[in-house]
């Protein structure tokens, strides 16, 4: 396939994804303000700069409680990657929500007065800072990430730093509790903002743990060695065509063995592109394909299609027994295996 | 190759079996993002019934006074109208110059309960009508209240609801601009009462007590009636 071909169709499920993310959060900001002016009419209505405020606000913390939600849900349901495939923007979006939130801010509760807006809002005359400094602290820890999100950074800080950059979300999140619990909590009685709160905080956690769990079980669960030290990837005939099964070698590396109809390769279950789990895509093309954003690899020696150039490590393959046995050295990335056929070795 | 993919890709049509999923969680995402939009809105608590009528201007005739805010008496003998300028500021200077004379005063009426201010658009020096009004200021007496310290400006009905730590940066930034300061508090009874806050010596609030603005304090000093006001002169602000 072409060049193209990726890069047209690409950006025509990336227009689709904006679209829908745009036009949910248009919505959100819309209910809030036709239901606040339901239930509070003139001559009780909130003022709608600060109505506005709000609503960005509200919005902004739940689109950092979805962004926060697709990664162990997908993990969970691997059907549910199409919601990951770009979180990217999901991220950006909650920056950009969460940053006119703090505009909307600096202008009508910082403006129109005799200091700077911005100082008026997150230093308080005797030099105390309030919890819309915590805010703000969320808000750079948003900006960092955003601002570092393109491939481009990706490339240049490596996997490892890029991946703990994204960690930081978790501080981001905390940050924002905080601000809400101490700016909100105060002032407004009403169980309304405690409860979902308290309701995000749980479903978050609890998906991060079920997810974990389910991870560390199979970690542990997988890793039955031969006498040479080969690892044991168990029946072949279990792995679906097309698929892979995943298995933890010992090193805490994960490999993918993938099956394409009687021929069966491994490779590294870490994606070159954002470390998404290769294992969890299908062959498409004569290549495994990653479930996040459709990178592809030739499952016998690692390498993208060109005009790519991405590599990941390979690995050896047996077949013992009637069962399949992955060789824990991986090899350098890009290096040609011999696939080996399900029915290999026979029994022995 | 093998044409269908049974799994998402980006840059792949999406797999006939997959669009009923697709469909059904973004429809059950945004269901509950909006569900939340609906919920927060609806608990936001009554800001109460002030109002800011910036649709047209009026005009009230009066003397002007400023012990110590500036203020508008009445011709009519109505409680005064607090006067500020457009912004987070005191009155513009021309109201200033004629403080003790009568004036006629244009801008837009802010008022909640019945306390009136205006935000000063023009100010013209009166007929020179009545002369000093009758003014009877009648003590309430000491009293500790527990409130919180607002400005009037926005609790009046420039930026509702005007109260609690969501406000508070607003706040300060429009006392220390020259909008008045008050407190609110209901008595035994549940009814709601408003007093007006200066210092023990009748000043504008100090520059020390802002940083007490929206939090919760008890206010001690001396209760007094007049021009249709109540007013505090409070000798201490505590936390
Ligand atoms: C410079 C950064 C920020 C500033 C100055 C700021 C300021 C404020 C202020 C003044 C309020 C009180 C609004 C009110 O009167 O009710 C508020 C509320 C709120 N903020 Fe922020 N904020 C900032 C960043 C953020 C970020 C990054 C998030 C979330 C991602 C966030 C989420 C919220 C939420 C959920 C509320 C409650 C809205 C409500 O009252 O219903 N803020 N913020
Ligand atoms: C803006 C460009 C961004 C890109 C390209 C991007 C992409 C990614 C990717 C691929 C991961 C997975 C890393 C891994 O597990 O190895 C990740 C992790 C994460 N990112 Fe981002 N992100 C971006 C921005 C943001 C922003 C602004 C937020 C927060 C508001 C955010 C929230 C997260 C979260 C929550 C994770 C979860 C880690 C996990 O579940 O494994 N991202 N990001
Ligand atoms: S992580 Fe992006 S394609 Fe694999």
């Amino acid at each position: 396939m072409s060049v193209q071909y990726r890069a047209v169709n690409w950006t025509r499920h990336k227009v689709v994804y904006d679209l829908v993310l745009a036009g949910a959060c248009v919505a959100f900001v819309g209910v809030f303000m036709v239901m606040s002016m339901v239930v509070h009419p003139p001559p009780n209505e909130v003022s709608p700069p600060i109505l506005v405020m709000r609503a960005l606000g509200t919005l902004a913390i739940v689109l950092l409680h979805v962004v926060l939600a697709i990664g162990p849900l997908a993990r969970l349901w691997p059907r549910t990657t199409f919601l990951l495939a770009n979180r990217r923007h999901l991220g950006v979006a909650t920056f950009l929500v969460a940053g006119l939130h703090a505009f909307v801010v600096y202008g009508f509760y910082g403006g129109f007065g005799v200091e700077n807006p911005v100082l008026a809002v997150l230093v308080r005359p005797d030099g105390s800072v309030g919890f819309e400094f915590v805010g703000f602290l969320a808000l750079l820890v948003l900006l960092v990430m955003a601002a570092t999100s393109h491939d481009f950074w990706l490339a240049l800080l490596g996997h490892g730093v890029w991946k703990a950059m994204h960690m930081a979300v978790y501080v981001a999140y905390a940050l924002v509790v905080a601000h809400v619990v101490f700016g909100v909590l105060r002032s407004e009685k009403s169980l309304v903002f405690p409860l979902l709160l308290l309701g995000g905080a749980l479903v978050l956690g609890g998906l991060h743990l079920v997810a974990g769990g389910r991870e560390w079980r199979r970690d542990a669960a997988s890793s039955d060695e031969s006498e040479d030290g080969w690892i044991d990837v168990g029946d072949p005939h279990e792995i679906p065509d097309k698929r892979a099964r995943v298995v933890c070698l010992g090193s805490g590396n994960r490999v993918a063995v993938f099956r394409d109809g009687d021929r069966l390769s491994a490779l590294s279950n870490v994606c070159a592109h954002q470390g998404g789990p290769l294992g969890e895509g299908e062959i498409l093309d004569g290549c495994a394909t990653c479930p996040w954003h459709g990178y592809q690899y030739h499952t016998e020696n690692g390498q993208s299609p060109p005009p790519y150039t991405e590599k990941i490590p390979t690995y050896e393959l047996r077949v013992r027994g009637g069962r399949v046995e992955v060789n824990p050295r991986p090899n350098e990335p890009g290096t040609p295996t011999t696939p080996v056929s399900i029915t290999e070795g026979g029994a022995s | 190759m093998s044409g269908r993919p049974g799994i998402y890709v980006i840059y792949r049509p999406l797999p006939a079996a997959m669009l009923t999923l697709v469909l059904a969680a973004v429809g059950a995402l945004a269901g509950l993002m909006l569900g939340t939009a609906a919920a927060a809105a609806l608990g936001q608590r009554d800001p109460g019934t002030g109002v800011w009528d910036t649709s047209s201007a009026i005009t009230l005739s009066g003397t002007i006074v400023a012990e110590p805010y500036p203020m508008l008496l009445p011709d009519d003998g109505a409680a005064g109208v607090l006067l500020v300028g457009v912004g987070k500021v005191g009155p513009p200077q021309e109201v200033l110059d004629l403080i003790g004379s009568s004036a006629s005063v244009t801008g837009y009426r802010l008022e909640r309960d019945g306390m009136r201010m205006l935000e000063v658009q023009s100010t013209s020096a009166g007929e020179g009508s009545g002369g000093p009004i009758a003014r009877t200021p009648a003590d309430r007496g000491e009293h500790a209240i527990a409130t919180e310290i607002l400005d009037s400006k926005c609790y009046l009905g420039a930026m509702k609801p005007g109260s609690g730590e969501g406000h508070q940066a607003c706040a300060i930034l429009c006392v220390r601009g020259g909008i008045p300061p008050m407190i609110s508090w209901s008595d035994a009874a549940g009814v709601r009462h408003y007093a007006l806050l200066t210092t023990a010596g009748g000043e504008p609030m100090r520059d020390e007590d802002t940083s007490l603005i929206a939090e919760p304090v008890v206010v001690t000093g001396t209760l007094t009636a007049r021009d249709g006001w109540l007013w505090m002169a409070a000798d201490r602000i505590e936390r």
